[in-house]
Order: C-alpha cells, then sequence, then structure tokens
C-alpha cells in the first residue's frame, strides 16, 4: 500500500511525536530542509540561516520518535498483508519521515557502528517508499558503503562483512553484474566456512561457544536470505520468494534474539521488512501475472548495460500494483504523476499488455508525443528497449503530411509496425484517413495536459474524439502532471462507465527529488568596481518545494563578466536575461543548469556570458567533440555553438534543427554540459532531469503566461534521481515580485478543455448567439475540419444533422459543458452552431470535406487552394511534379508557394520566415537550395545576411527557422496537399511516378533530392552524408525497387560498419567515419556497439 | 520466596549518583537461589527455539555439523550468570525495576554486538515510569576495588558510557520497542519512551558488583565520586555492592544448574 498524505498528517497525533512537541518538531523539519539545502547547494549559495545549537540533538530525537513509531508497525510491514493496514500506514510514513530526518545525520567512525547505520538507514528508506532517495544518498556517501577488510576477522565478523557488502549491492543495484556478484559472494561464505568456523566455534567457555553458534546460525539464514532476494531481483525466481523470505528471516531472528545478539536482531528485524518490500518493488513482481512479452521486457531491462532497471519508483509501483494500470477492464486510463515519476514505463507495461491483448487481431499502439523533439526521445527509448524483444518501433515524421514511405510503412503487410510514435497532428491524418487496416489498440498520449493550450488544445481533444469515433475497440492512456479532477477525463474516453479509470499522485508525499525555488536579483556589490552579486530570495509559500526562509547570496561578485549598470540601472532590475545566464553559471558547479528565456537572441547572448565566466576545463569531454565535429560538418566550422561547447555551454531553441537540439539534449543528460540556455519552448520539450532551472520569465514569446502545470512540469526536472538531493529553481524577480510569488503559489487546478474555454469566452462577451459567426475564425479551424471529417464519412446532410449531437459528445468539452445544467446553454449553442456549419459544408464543391480530410486542409483551406491552382497559368503535368523540374531555377515551387500562401492555415507560418524582400520567390529559393543541398551556412549567408550580425549567427537562427520550422512543416504540408488537389490522376501514373510526388514533401522536409537520401534522413543519418549513403544504398540492393522501405534501410544502416562510414562522408567533414556513426546511432536509437 | 534486602553495610554519594554496599548471610543467599534466581535463569522458551533454529538450518545450504555440536552440548552455567541474575532479581524486588523478557539464556551477553547493557526494562519514580539499565560485574578478587571495575569494560566504564552514549540508549530503548507491541509492558515502555523522549539524560543507571569477599566501601568509594562529576541531575546513578558469603561465588553456577536439573546444591 502506497504512502499517503494522511498517514503523514496521522503521525503527528503519535503518543512518541507527541511527546517531542509540536514547536521542537517543527524545528526539527525546519532544520532538516536548511541542512539539506546546505549540503547540496551550500557551495554555490551562502544561506542565510539562524544557526542552530543542538540542531543534531534535536534531530535525533525526533528520528527516534518516528522511528519508535515505525517499530510499532514493523511487523505489520513483515507480513504478507498486514491484518492492521492502520499500523501498516503508520509503519511507512513514520520510516518515511525519520529516513528524512536520520540520512543527514552524522554517519557514526567505527566500522561496526557504521555499517549497522548504513543497514538501518536503507531499511528505513525501503520501509519509508524512498529507495530513489536512498540511492542518491549511497552516491553521495561511497566512501562510507565499503564493507571492512574481512580477511583478518573471526568467522562471524568476516559473515557480517560479507553480507553488508551483499546489503550494500541490493540497495544500490548498479547494474546485473553488481548484484549476481551476491551469488559469488555466498557462495564464498559457504566454501570459507569449512576452513574458518572450526576456529570460531571452538574458543572459549562453553556458554562462549553456543552464543556463538546461535550467532552464526542467525547469520547463515541472513545469508540465503540475501541470496534469496538478489535471484528473485535478477531472474524474478523463485514465482514466490516470500515464503523463503519469512523463514530465513524468521529463523534468523529467533537466532540472534537466542544468541543475546540485541543488534543483529533488531537489524534482522529491519531488513525482513525491506526484503519484502523490495521484492514487491520489483519488476517481476509487479508483472508475474502478465504474459511472456513482459516478461522479456522486465529480462531486458534488468540487462541492459546503461542504467538497468529492477524496481519501480512508488507512484509506478502503485499504477502496477494498486490502481488497476494493466486491468484490461479499464479501457481508458489517466495517469496524473508527477514530472520525473517514471510515466514512460508505464506506458511501456501498458503497451505491451494492449499488443497482447490484441495479438491476434496484429493491432497496433499509437504513442503520442507533443512536439518533434519528444517524439524523437520516446522513439529511441522504445526502440532501444522494445527491439530486443521483436516489438518494431517506427516513427512519423513531424511534417503534417504522409509521404510515400510513412504510406509503406503504415501498410506493408510483410514488415508490421507495432508501435507507431507521431505528433498529434500526423495521427489525426492516418485516423482519418484510415491508414492503418489493423485495429488500434491503444492510444498512448504524453503531456495530455496540452489538451487545454491556446495553440493545440483543441486539435488534441478532436484527435482523442475521432479515435473514439473512428476506433471503437481502442483504448487510452492519457499522462499528464499536475492535474486534478483526473477521473473527469478517464469517464469521457472510456466507452462505458465503470472502464474509465484515473490513476493520481498529485497529493502523495513522495517527491522524485527535493526542490529549492525562489527570485533572484542583482544587488550592487562594491567589493569591486562596478560590482554586483546575485541574491536568491527562497520562498516558502508552496508545497511543491522545501521550506526554506531567507535571502542569501548566490556566487561571488560579477558572477558574469557584465557591468552593474547591465544588471541594475539606476536600482531597477535590468538584464533579466544576464541575470539568469549569471545563475546557471554560478550553480553550474553541481550539473547542468538550464537558463531559459523568451526569445532567441537572449538565449545566444546568455551563452556567450555564460562561455565567458566558465574556466576552460580540459580534456573536453569526448562527447562534446562529437558534437562539436558534427555541427562543423553540418553547419560549417565558424558555427557560434561550436566554440560554447568549448566551455561546455549548449543552445536549444527553435532555431536549431531536430538533430542539434537532440544532441543538445544528449550532452545534458550525460552530464557534458555545464550549461544549457534555451526557450521557453523547452518547457515542452525537456525529458531529462538537469540540475538546476532559472527562468528570465514565465512568459513565452508572445507575452502569454505558462500555466502552472507547465511551469511546474518545467520545475519537476529540477534535480535529478540518483545525483543531486535538491534541484534549484529561480525567477527573475524584475519588477514583479509580486506576481511572481502569486503565480508560483497558484494552483495548477483541474484540466479545462479548450473548446469549453473558448465557448466560456464567448459567453463572457455575451457572444454565445453568435458563435455561427465566428466558427469562421480561426481558432476553430480545427473544430471545422472535424466536422467535415464527419461530412467526408457520411456524404449526406441528414445523416449529418442526425449525427451531430453523437459527434460531439465524443468532444470532453461538450460532455462536460452538457453534463453540467449552468453550462448547457453553451453545449446548446455548439450543437446549433455545429449544424449551421454542416448546411455550410453541404454547399460547397463535392469532394471538398474528402480533400480536407485527406490532407488536413479545413473545408475553406481547400477551397482557396483549389482556387489557386485553378489560377495558375497553366495546368500542372506529371513532369511537372518532378523533384529535377519542381527544384530547378525557376521550377514551378514558386507558383505552389504562391498558391500556399492563399491558405489559412499555411499563410501565417509561412509569412513568419519574413525578412527582407519576402515574397514567394524567396521562399521557393530557399527550399531549392536547401532540397539541392546547399548548407545551412550557405543560405543563412545567402537569404538572411545582416550587416549588424558580424559573426552570421542571428542569419543562421533565421535560416534554421525558416527551415525547419515553416518550410519543413508548412511548406511540406502544402506541397502534399497541393498535390492532391491538382487534378493529377495519381491512378494513371506508374507507381514511380506516384512515390516520387509523394515523395516530394519528404525531400522538402529532410533538406535531400533522392528518395534513397530521404530514406537514409528518414532513419536518422546525417544530412551532410545522406546523398552518398543513398548512392550506396541504392548501389547495395542493385537498384531494386524493394529497397523503397524505411526498414530495409534502417537494416542497411544498421549493418554499416566504421569503413562504409568513412567511404561515404564528404572528403572535407570534421566528423570522422566514426564519429558519423556513433552520431547516426545517437540519433535514431539504434545501438552502435561493436 | 524473595530476595532479602540485605544488610547495608555502607552507603555512599548523594543524588544523583549514590553508593551502598549490602551483604547477604548464607541462608538468604540459599533462598533466593532457589526461588526467584532459579526462575530467572530457567529458559524452557529458549531452549525450544534452538531446536527450531537447528531444523530450518539445512536449508541456509551453509554446513550444520559444527553448530549441532556445540548446540547439543550438555548446558553449562557460568558463575556470573548467577551473579547476574542475583543483581537482576534484587533490583526488581527492591528498586522497583522491571527487566521486561526472561534473561535465562546462559548465552547472553557473551560478545553480544549490541554495546548496550546487560539489563535493559523500566524503573519508577513520582513521575512513573522512565527508562533502566544495569550492568553487572561479578568478582570473588581479594582487591579493593576489583580489577573488574575499572577499564573500558570495567562496571565503571560501562556505567559511564551509559551515561554519555546516547545513541546506544537510544538503540537499547528501540530494541525495547520491537519486542513492546503485544507484551504486557507496553503501557510502561510509552511512558518511559516519552519521558526518554523529552529528555534523554531522564533514565536510571545501576551499576551492581556482585563479590563474595569482606564488604569494602573501597569498592565504591572513588568510582561514584568520578561518576557523579558531570552527572546531569535528570540521571540517577546508582552503585551496588552485593556481597554474598564468602566463598559462595566458585562453583555457584555448575550447583544452580544441579538445581534446575533436579539435583539440589
Amino acid at each position: 500500500m502506497s504512502l499517503s498524505a494522511d498517514a503523514i498528517e496521522g503521525l503527528k497525533s503519535h503518543w512518541a511525536v507527541e511527546a517531542i512537541g509540536s514547536k521542537a518538531l517543527a524545528q526539527a523539519l525546519q532544520s532538516v530542509s536548511e541542512l539539506l539545502a546546505r549540503r547540496s547547494v551550500g557551495e554555490q549559495i551562502t544561506f542565510s540561516f539562524e544557526e542552530r545549537p543542538d540542531e543534531n540533538s534535536l534531530l535525533e530525537r525526533a528520528s527516534l520518535a518516528y522511528e519508535l513509531a515505525a517499530i510499532e508497525g514493523l511487523d505489520e510491514l513483515s507480513q504478507a498483508s498486514g491484518s492492521d493496514q492502520a499500523l501498516r500506514s503508520q509503519a511507512t510514513a513514520a520510516s518515511f519521515l525519520a529516513f528524512e530526518i536520520r540520512r543527514l545525520l552524522p554517519i557514526p567512525d567505527s566500522a561496526f557502528d557504521r555499517m549497522f547505520f548504513v543497514l538501518q538507514l536503507s531499511a528505513l528508506a525501503y520501509c519509508g517508499d524512498r529507495w530513489s532517495d536512498l540511492r542518491r544518498w549511497y552516491s553521495e556517501n561511497e566512501l562510507h558503503l565499503e564493507d571492512p577488510d574481512p580477511a583478518i576477522a573471526p568467522w562471524d565478523q568476516r559473515l557480517l562483512y560479507r553480507t553488508f557488502d551483499c546489503w550494500v549491492r541490493l540497495f544500490r543495484k548498479q547494474g546485473w553484474d553488481d548484484l549476481d556478484r551476491i551469488r559469488e559472494i555466498i557462495a564464498g561464505l559457504r566454501r570459507d566456512q569449512r576452513v574458518r568456523e572450526a576456529d570460531c566455534l571452538n574458543s572459549g567457555s562453553e556458554a562462549r561457544k553456543r552464543t556463538v553458534a546461535l550467532r552464526l546460525a542467525a547469520q547463515y539464514h541472513w545469508a540465503k536470505a540475501t541470496e534469496v532476494v538478489a535471484e528473485y531481483m535478477l531472474q524474478g525466481r523463485p514465482a514466490s520468494p516470500f515464503g523463503q523470505l519469512d523463514q530465513h528471516f524468521e529463523a534468523g531472528i529467533r537466532a540472534a534474539a537466542a544468541s543475546g545478539d540485541a543488534q543483529l536482531e533488531v537489524i534482522l528485524r529491519w531488513l525482513h521488512a525491506a526484503a519484502r518490500i523490495m521484492v514487491t518493488n520489483s519488476l517481476w513482481w509487479a508483472t508475474r501475472a502478465v504474459n511472456s512479452r513482459t516478461s522479456e521486457f522486465v529480462r531486458s531491462l534488468t540487462r541492459r548495460d546503461h542504467q538497468a532497471m529492477f524496481e519501480l519508483l512508488p507512484p509506478q509501483r502503485a499504477a502496477l500494483l494498486e490502481q488497476g494500470l494493466l486491468d484490461i477492464a479499464k479501457t481508458a486510463i489517466v495517469v496524473e504523476i508527477p514530472t520525473s515519476g517514471g510515466k514512460t514505463l508505464l506506458a511501456q507495461f501498458r503497451t505491451l499488455q494492449a499488443l497482447n491483448q490484441f495479438d491476434a487481431d496484429r493491432g497496433w499502439v499509437a504513442y503520442v508525443a507533443p512536439t518533434r523533439a519528444l517524439a524523437a526521445q520516446i522513439t529511441r527509448r522504445l526502440r532501444k528497449d522494445f527491439e530486443t524483444i521483436g516489438i518494431r518501433v517506427e516513427q512519423l515524421t513531424a511534417a503534417i503530411e504522409v509521404d510515400a514511405f510513412e504510406e509503406e510503412l503504415l501498410t506493408n503487410p510483410h514488415e508490421e509496425f507495432h508501435v507507431l510514435i507521431a505528433t498529434p497532428e500526423k495521427l489525426s491524418l492516418v485516423i482519418r484517413n484510415k491508414k492503418v487496416d489493423r485495429p488500434l489498440a491503444l492510444v498512448v498520449m504524453d503531456e495530455a495536459h496540452n489538451i487545454e493550450s491556446e495553440g493545440r488544445g483543441l486539435r488534441i481533444e478532436l484527435l482523442l474524439a475521432t479515435v473514439k469515433r473512428d476506433c471503437p475497440q481502442a483504448n487510452f492512456l492519457l499522462l499528464m502532471p499536475f492535474v486534478q479532477g483526473a477521473d473527469a477525463v478517464a469517464r469521457w474516453l472510456a466507452q462505458d462507465i465503470d472502464a474509465g479509470q484515473a490513476i493520481s499522485f498529485g497529493t502523495t508525499p513522495w517527491k522524485p527529488n527535493e526542490r529549492i525555488i525562489g527570485l533572484f536579483r542583482a544587488v550592487a556589490d562594491n567589493r569591486q568596481r562596478a560590482g554586483w552579486h546575485l541574491s536568491f530570495e527562497t520562498l516558502t509559500t508552496t508545497g511543491k518545494a522545501l521550506s526554506l526562509e531567507g535571502t542569501h547570496q548566490v556566487g561571488g561578485v560579477k558572477p558574469i563578466n557584465v557591468p552593474k549598470s547591465q544588471v541594475l540601472n539606476k536600482g531597477r532590475q535590468a538584464g533579466l536575461g544576464l541575470q539568469t545566464a549569471a545563475m546557471a553559471t554560478a550553480m553550474s558547479a553541481r550539473g547542468t543548469s538550464i537558463a531559459v528565456a523568451n526569445r532567441i537572441s537572449t538565449v545566444w547572448k546568455m551563452a556567450d556570458k555564460a562561455a565567458d565566466a566558465i574556466e576552460s576545463s580540459k580534456p573536453i569531454p569526448e562527447e562534446i567533440r562529437l558534437v562539436q565535429d558534427f555541427l562543423r560538418t553540418e553547419i560549417g566550422p565558424d558555427f557560434t555553438l561550436v566554440s560554447l561547447l568549448e566551455k561546455r555551454v549548449g543552445v536549444h531553441h527553435a532555431g536549431l534543427s531536430d538533430d542539434v537540439r537532440s544532441l543538445m539534449e544528449w550532452l545534458a543528460e550525460t552530464g557534458s554540459l555545464k550549461v544549457l540556455c534555451a526557450t521557453t519552448t523547452i518547457a515542452q520539450g525537456i525529458n531529462f532531469p538537469v540540475s538546476s532551472i532559472f527562468l528570465q520569465t514565465p512568459k513565452y514569446a508572445y507575452g502569454q503566461e505558462m500555466a502552472p502545470r507547465e511551469f511546474w512540469n518545467l520545475a519537476g526536472r529540477a534535480g535529478r534521481i540518483g545525483h543531486d538531493s535538491v534541484g534549484v529553481i529561480g525567477l527573475a524577480e524584475g519588477q514583479n515580485k509580486e506576481d511572481y510569488v502569486s503565480f508560483i503559489r497558484r494552483n495548477t487546478g483541474v484540466l479545462v478543455s479548450r473548446l469549453e474555454t473558448l465557448l466560456s469566452d464567448l459567453s463572457e462577451q455575451g457572444q454565445l448567439a453568435n458563435l455561427k459567426d465566428v466558427l469562421w475564425k480561426d481558432q476553430w479551424e480545427d473544430f471545422r475540419c472535424y466536422v467535415a471529417h464527419l461530412w467526408a464519412q457520411k456524404k449526406n446532410l441528414d445523416a449529418v444533422l442526425a449525427e451531430s449531437e453523437q459527434l460531439l459528445r465524443q468532444t470532453y468539452g461538450y460532455t462536460t459543458l452538457r453534463n453540467d445544467p449552468a453550462q448547457r446553454p453553451k453545449a446548446d449553442a455548439l450543437l446549433e452552431a455545429t449544424r449551421l456549419y454542416a448546411r455550410t459544408i453541404a454547399e460547397m464543391p463535392d469532394g471538398t470535406a474528402e480533400l480536407a480530410d485527406s490532407t488536413g486542409f479545413s473545408p475553406e483551406g481547400v477551397g482557396k487552394a483549389l482556387a489557386g491552382m485553378r489560377e495558375l497559368e497553366r495546368r500542372l503535368t506529371p513532369q511537372d511534379w518532378a523533384p529535377e523540374s519542381l527544384f530547378r531555377d525557376g521550377g514551378t515551387i514558386a507558383d505552389l508557394f504562391g498558391v500556399m500562401l492563399r491558405v489559412p492555415q499555411l499563410q501565417r507560418p509561412l509569412e513568419e520566415i519574413g525578412g527582407a524582400g519576402f515574397d514567394r520567390t524567396r521562399i521557393s529559393e530557399i527550399t531549392r537550395d536547401w532540397v539541392n543541398g546547399s548548407s545551412l551556412e550557405r543560405i543563412a549567408r545567402e537569404y538572411f545576411s545582416n550587416v549588424s550580425d558580424k559573426d552570421g549567427t542571428a542569419a543562421l537562427t533565421d535560416a534554421c527557422r525558416a527551415i525547419y520550422r515553416t518550410i519543413a512543416t508548412s511548406g511540406t504540408w502544402g506541397i502534399s496537399a497541393l498535390s492532391r488537389l491538382s487534378g493529377l490522376d495519381f491512378d494513371s501514373l506508374s507507381g514511380a511516378q506516384r512515390r516520387r510526388i509523394n515523395a516530394l514533401p519528404a525531400m522538402i522536409y529532410h533538406g535531400v533530392r533522392t528518395e534513397d537520401a530521404v530514406l537514409m534522413r528518414m532513419n536518422s543519418a546525417p544530412r551532410s552524408a545522406a546523398e552518398s549513403l543513398g548512392s550506396l544504398y541504392r548501389e547495395s540492393s542493385g537498384d531494386s525497387e524493394e529497397r523503397f522501405s524505411i526498414g530495409k534501410a534502417r537494416d542497411f544502416l544498421r549493418n554499416l560498419g566504421e569503413g562504409d562510414w568513412d567511404r561515404v562522408r564528404p572528403v572535407q567533414a570534421a566528423l570522422s567515419g566514426m564519429g558519423y556513426r556513433r552520431v547516426w546511432g545517437l540519433l535514431s536509437g539504434e545501438s552502435t556497439e561493436a | 520466596m524473595r530476595v532479602a534486602a540485605g544488610t547495608v553495610c555502607f552507603e555512599l554519594g548523594s543524588p544523583p549518583c549514590t553508593g551502598a554496599g549490602l551483604a547477604f548471610s548464607e541462608s538468604e543467599l540459599s533462598q533466593a537461589l532457589e526461588g526467584p534466581v532459579a526462575a530467572a535463569l530457567s529458559d524452557d522458551e529458549g531452549t525450544a527455539a534452538i531446536a527450531d533454529i537447528l531444523t530450518g538450518l539445512a536449508e541456509t545450504e551453509f554446513e550444520q555439523e559444527g553448530l549441532r555440536r556445540v548446540l547439543s552440548n550438555p548446558e553449562s552455567l557460568d558463575d556470573w550468570r548467577v551473579g547476574e541474575a542475583f543483581a537482576e532479581t534484587y533490583l526488581c524486588e527492591h528498586r522497583t525495576c522491571r527487566f521486561p523478557w526472561p534473561d535465562g539464556r546462559d548465552e547472553r551477553k557473551c560478545g553480544s554486538s549490541l554495546p548496550g547493557a546487560d539489563l535493559v526494562g523500566f524503573g519508577r519514580d513520582s513521575q512513573g515510569h522512565c527508562l533502566a539499565l544495569g550492568e553487572v560485574k561479578t568478582s570473588s578478587e581479594v582487591r579493593y576495588p576489583p580489577r573488574t571495575m575499572s577499564g573500558r569494560h570495567g562496571l565503571h566504564g560501562q556505567i559511564e558510557e551509559l551515561r554519555e552514549c546516547k545513541s546506544a540508549r537510544d538503540r537499547l530503548l528501540k530494541y525495547l520497542g520491537h519486542r513492546a507491541q503485544s507484551s504486557s509492558w507496553r503501557p510502561m515502555f510509552e511512558a518511559a519512551s516519552r519521558r526518554y523522549l523529552r529528555n534523554p539524560s531522564d533514565v536510571q543507571l545501576y551499576g551492581v558488583l556482585i563479590r563474595d569477599v569482606e564488604p569494602n566501601r573501597k569498592d565504591l568509594r572513588v568510582r561514584i565520586e568520578k561518576l557523579s562529576k558531570g552527572c546531569s541531575s535528570n540521571t540517577r546513578i546508582e552503585m551496588l555492592a552485593l556481597y554474598l558469603p564468602q566463598g559462595s561465588i566458585g562453583g555457584i553456577g555448575a550447583g544452580m544448574l544441579s538445581i534446575r536439573q533436579g539435583g539440589g546444591a
């Protein structure tokens, strides 16, 4: 049973805790926070806490009180199902708090006391559901974990030392070998017994001999129990180890008691409970009743070289064992889990279960990630974890259209995928157009709280509604942090009332790690000329962070080299980006710090100042060198980021390619970066832990404030499981102290559908009755597409009108409004407007709704695009659509961009490219050069250079944004859609012609000009080698048509050796053949181990 | 039958650290040995536990022969164990102490890994129950004080350790906690723990020296003076020298064993 906040609260009235007194107890808990802060970040932050005399003695008393409360219920934790749940909860809660204190107390010096201290602390951690905190304590106290030298110790002590070593291994679980060594150690003890036991048993009085014999009996039972736990953690065998564990621990405890060895008896009591909990935490136990696919998965997790996994975090265990994550009767599950709580693993288990459930029908799972970066991260992870067990994982590009190769991937009966990773937009197109003819078993929606986001919320909600309607057998798993009332979402998605399940951990006392949160500001410091320093005011206003009071100095004078005037302007706070960079720099000694600003130009400036302030440290990690070579090769040798990386400073924003951003994330994840400067959009993309996070502002680039949920999601990444005890989060105070304090205090609240928000806004403006008149606006575009989809299916006005309400009932917003009498008028208005809109579609030319469905345009967009195509000077022929004519000088691409600029869905993003002389010609020239292999540096110079931008960084940023954010999405979408609206008779074309036209968007997306190179890029090969790799691929497959398969191309890349990569790399490339191979491995998630 | 109160030979010190020498006659000793001391030393439960422990040992896959041989040897009873039982019963009857579980296992205390106390239980005063800890030494040495009083493991050192070392007292309290849950003495434990949690110096410490030589205040005098220095006023220390008839300690264990086995002293 998981630890509850109530159980923690209930402890306050326990007799032992009451004896300490509430005032002293509060003081003790305050000391805990302060000590933790000092220990973790005391080197970077000079805390201004008051000195507390007798602090340790108070902490010891408080810890003792909690331990006594824990001891009362310890027997309950050592039993199969405790008869007294209240006592069990008490023991868990009390252990949780005792660990909280005891981990901060000094470790005894004597070897003997130290071993018992470590074992006792570890047992407390397990009994209190805090193994992840214990792992962190272990990594911070490695020196204290060594067992004393057993060589000259008497036999009973030798046994103790070696068994201690085994338990250290069991608790820290540093991979398979670490645990597997336990078997060898115990076997070694059995061998040693033959030669060493006799001496120990044959000296002293008879009474002494009996004592020793009994103590040895206790230790043999302990050793055996140790072996049983280790075997179970490694192999999941025996199926139920509890019988053996109980038998040996109980016999050991009896023997220790009989020998009068109270300390041994006590520690065996604790370890008995801890061992039981360790088993129930294990992956094996949580999945014991599931299918063999899951067992294979667990086996692969326990055996992997990097970050082997053996046990579940408390929320994961609760989800699997207590809250029915794998209950097949639950068709819709919403998991509300704190950031870093391990949600991906839960999704993996549910995925395997769904695949198993739909095995006979060859079902598939859709995994929806909100951004390309997250989709790529998930793909890499799932591939790594699943491909060893024969689960095929494929990713669709973030381009909105489905290209020729993706079409092949979706439909190829010989290489059926099991899991498909896609953005919401892409999945929407796949579902609406029934691209996969196998049943959709499960939709996993990551970061599902985006359902309330202004930009894409409606699209996501309607995607889920479409899945509900079009794939009635599909199950749902929604993952989201910090959402109250997640059960309402589960009920909405479930096909019947009892089939929805919300799994919520929002109120659990368990935390992935501790956090310090505060506001920072610049303060004049006259110790230096034009001096200043950073001051950090810790906030106590939120339960989500350590309660710390005071204002503290961070770092020294001038943490970055800028004069006071740039951060303090006549006493007013200024240069908040610089202050943010300074915070990140000052805190970077303890691990990667992220500095977040809302504009790309600020990000570059922050990175520059941070790099300037950070001392060079040689040698530069090999990971940094690799990425530098990649940047030199793919972008240009003078790219600013190359020199920033020399100081271990990275950047992450929309002005970089996905590949570069993925590599920045990898560097942060591996701890190679000291500072990562990023835009606010990283809040959506960060899926890796860092040490600290500082924000210039909680606002996005366009002034819109982050939702509290988004802020806490980002903040949750500060502090790494297994590393830092405390993550630090800071916000630049600027002139907004009060606002930011209340921002941090604000509740994350319930999830509100974007549809509901739109209607509520209208209602507040008294415009509800005019809904039909605003339905034409951009924010309703996705809704119009949703209605058009029904029309495309029914093709009959009466049928559409009859089903309108059913259609709306699939949405969360309508359902919520309709079920609330006070909100009913909004629901009615929506129904009325939907029906009116259906009548409008009925009046549109035939096929408009179908084209809307197939292109993803709104019906109105389809109309405008068709008109544009009609107005072209001449009708385009299949030859015009060939890459060589489309992308040649003066090719048809410019005309097509002209049409795209008339479609509202494309116009806005395309116009964002901006710059001098912006028009369709310029976009088409950039596109042409990009496809024809121009380097980013050259495109930047050609189209975006600016005299004030001396090093060309701004031009490169603009070029990257134009290509990756606009041309690669809107441009490819437009080309794909226009090819469908062009009137081309696809049926009359040859297969090769059709494929080439369908591959055009992918060429634009990936910046290559051949189909073979597209296939290489789709499999994450760097662009600079894609064409030559493509040629090699074509040659090696004998020009066979069968090579046009993403899977086959991946196999080809997998089989390339270092020499092959050497051959395909451009002559001048800074990246070696081995480097290319390594980068490809990183980006694709493929193993490049020899 | 009870343990006699003994005849006061000398009294030393003043609160919080006091001491006394008490002499016992032959008949008083016999009465004690046949009654409460024998009861304190009997241990049917412990004997049964040993059988249990041996039964499951095979499954540990360690060799069992050595342990079986030692544990099946005829029981023996060291003289000092009888001294300890005498001290325990004396404290229970004349000092309101309660040491909760049968402390009659012969093996107890030999090389225990718990740096603790021979006697762990509760005392009582005007404020109710508190933690009581005792150490016992038995010596026939004709020397005042006997060597067993001095050194780190001597009686004085042990009492000083219990007075100074809070972590040792904490451990003993927790040890009691593990056994308190379903016991009849749980209320005593809770009361004593409350007092201890409020003030970890609020304990009673007993140092008992069992002798069979002429009573002599030198056995305790210097130790009491030393222990009273720096002693918290919340801690009560009492050092007792219990003088059994001369020459009665040698062989007292074997004698007790034959009483237990139905022989007679």
